[in-house]
């Protein structure tokens, strides 16, 4: 299918832009770890990283722009707060505390390969090219993030600490990836965002579950009642105002400007 | 640095941290294309033969088209040049890869393989076999040290990321700067400015 029908596209915009919010501010938080990494292989890798999350960002705003009709650029930098389909995990500083990146990445990436996964079996063909591309790349994303959390959790009693430390402060934020976003059921029964082959949310807990039972981490997540409302509805946490407020400051000068 | 970031409290000793003890050289190799030998790319330190992998892909796999990348421990490698003493790797007759390099300076690229039991022998096969064309140094390297992607892994991106090039960079500006001069009436002093820049 290539043509979509009227009634989906606000709800292909929702996800699209739930996708690609959370992608832009983990790749625009990540940036600022140039430079500061803990060796200069994982400076450069991790500076990488971030780069791809947001030409993921970037290739998901331009198909959520031709029904959006906004420009990417205007999507990306123009958007209020409340406009922002991003979760609180995302939104979150992290202090310079690399475990606190690192687990982020972990609980992100795992979750967004997931997602892309779905979208990638997606009935309307535009949208599974994009996502089985970027599919691909994320599972990059996840392989590295395992494996930094499987040897810092095996590691020195020091770098187990941290990690756990981190694991504790993110593990009941990270839940909240999953609110669904508006229209979520309405696509997910078009075939649009096709139903997953088994439960999200387990899936998830198993994939992350097996790393860091492996890695002798401790783990606990529950599943957010279907009642609680958050970032995929434009309720974000105090943090993302100053978050765009810097990462926009430049486009607000001149908006109309072409980059 | 992200001015959000000014205010924080750094942790005493926590930049500085140093990474030492555990890390361990490899070399790297790239395949560029299917039929295409692999060849030197360059270096990573790295905890184990996986991380290695992981670095070398961020590395030296991205950034162009690339289909498989070879890791090897610097220890696993001998060659003819002071860089690396012959290894000493011992035992029943194996495969080891063979990198020549044609001029001071050029690349190694992986010519072919040889059959022995120890790295001296190896090298001394290799230069037989490899030298005659007047190779200016050899590698060699048991295959069985040697870790590799595997076929399917994602090694280079999809998305366009020129940016990250000077090439692409400097591409990207004078397009933008065409882009304004076509649009807009500048006074020949601007012109000129710009013509002399890009």
């Amino acid at each position: 299918m290539t043509q979509l029908a009227e009634n989906l596209t606000a709800p292909l915009v929702e996800l699209l832009l739930s996708v690609a919010d959370d992608k832009l501010m983990l790749g625009h938080r990540n940036s600022d770890w140039t430079g500061l990494g803990p060796i200069l292989e994982e400076d450069i890798a991790f500076s990488s990283l971030a780069q791809d999350e947001i030409a993921h960002a970037q290739i998901l705003y331009e198909l959520a722009s031709e029904f959006d009709g906004r420009s990417t650029d205007v999507l990306a930098f123009g958007r209020d707060p409340t406009e922002f389909r991003c979760a609180e995990i995302v939104e979150l500083p992290d202090d310079f505390d690399w475990a606190f990146a690192l687990c982020r990445q972990f609980f992100c990436d795992h979750y967004d390969a997931l997602r892309l996964g779905r979208m990638a079996r997606s009935s309307y063909a535009p949208l599974a090219a994009i996502a089985a591309r970027l599919a691909a790349e994320e599972q990059v994303h996840v392989d590295h993030a395992d494996a930094w959390i499987t040897r810092l959790g095996a590691g020195t009693e020091d770098s187990r600490k941290r990690v756990q430390a981190a694991i504790d402060r993110l593990a009941p934020v990270a839940p909240m990836l999953h609110e669904p976003f508006e229209g979520y059921d309405e696509l997910e029964s078009a075939g649009i965002y096709p139903r997953p082959e088994t439960d999200m949310f387990e899936a998830w807990s198993a994939a992350l579950h097996a790393v860091t039972d492996a890695a002798g981490l401790t783990l606990t997540l529950t599943a957010p009642p279907a009642s609680d409302t958050g970032g995929r509805r434009g309720r974000h946490s105090e943090h993302l105002a100053p978050l765009l407020d810097e990462m926009c400051e430049v486009f607000r000068l001149e908006p109309t400007a072409a980059w | 640095m992200s001015k959000l970031r000014q205010d924080v409290e750094l942790v005493e000793g926590e930049i500085e941290s140093p990474a030492e003890g555990d890390f361990a050289p490899y070399v790297i190799f790239t395949r560029l294309t299917d039929n295409g030998p692999h060849i030197y790319a360059g270096w990573v330190d790295a905890v184990d033969d996986a991380m290695a992998l992981q670095f070398a892909r961020e590395h030296y796999g991205q950034d162009q088209e690339c289909v498989n990348i070879w890791a090897i421990p610097q220890p696993a490698l001998s060659g003819t040049e002071t860089a690396f003493p012959t290894s000493d790797v011992e035992g029943a007759v194996r495969p080891f890869e063979v990198f020549a390099q044609s001029k001071a300076g050029g690349q190694h690229i992986n010519v072919g393989s040889v059959e022995a039991a120890t790295s001296a022998d190896a090298l001394l096969r290799a230069r037989q076999q490899f030298g005659d064309s007047g190779a200016h140094s050899i590698w060699v390297a048991p295959r069985d040290r040697i870790v590799a992607t595997k076929k399917g892994d994602v090694i280079w991106r999809y998305t366009s990321q020129d940016y990250r090039m000077a090439r692409g960079y400097s591409a990207s500006v004078r397009e933008k700067w065409q882009k304004i001069r076509a649009e807009k009436d500048l006074t020949e002093y601007e012109r000129d400015d710009i013509e002399e820049m890009f």
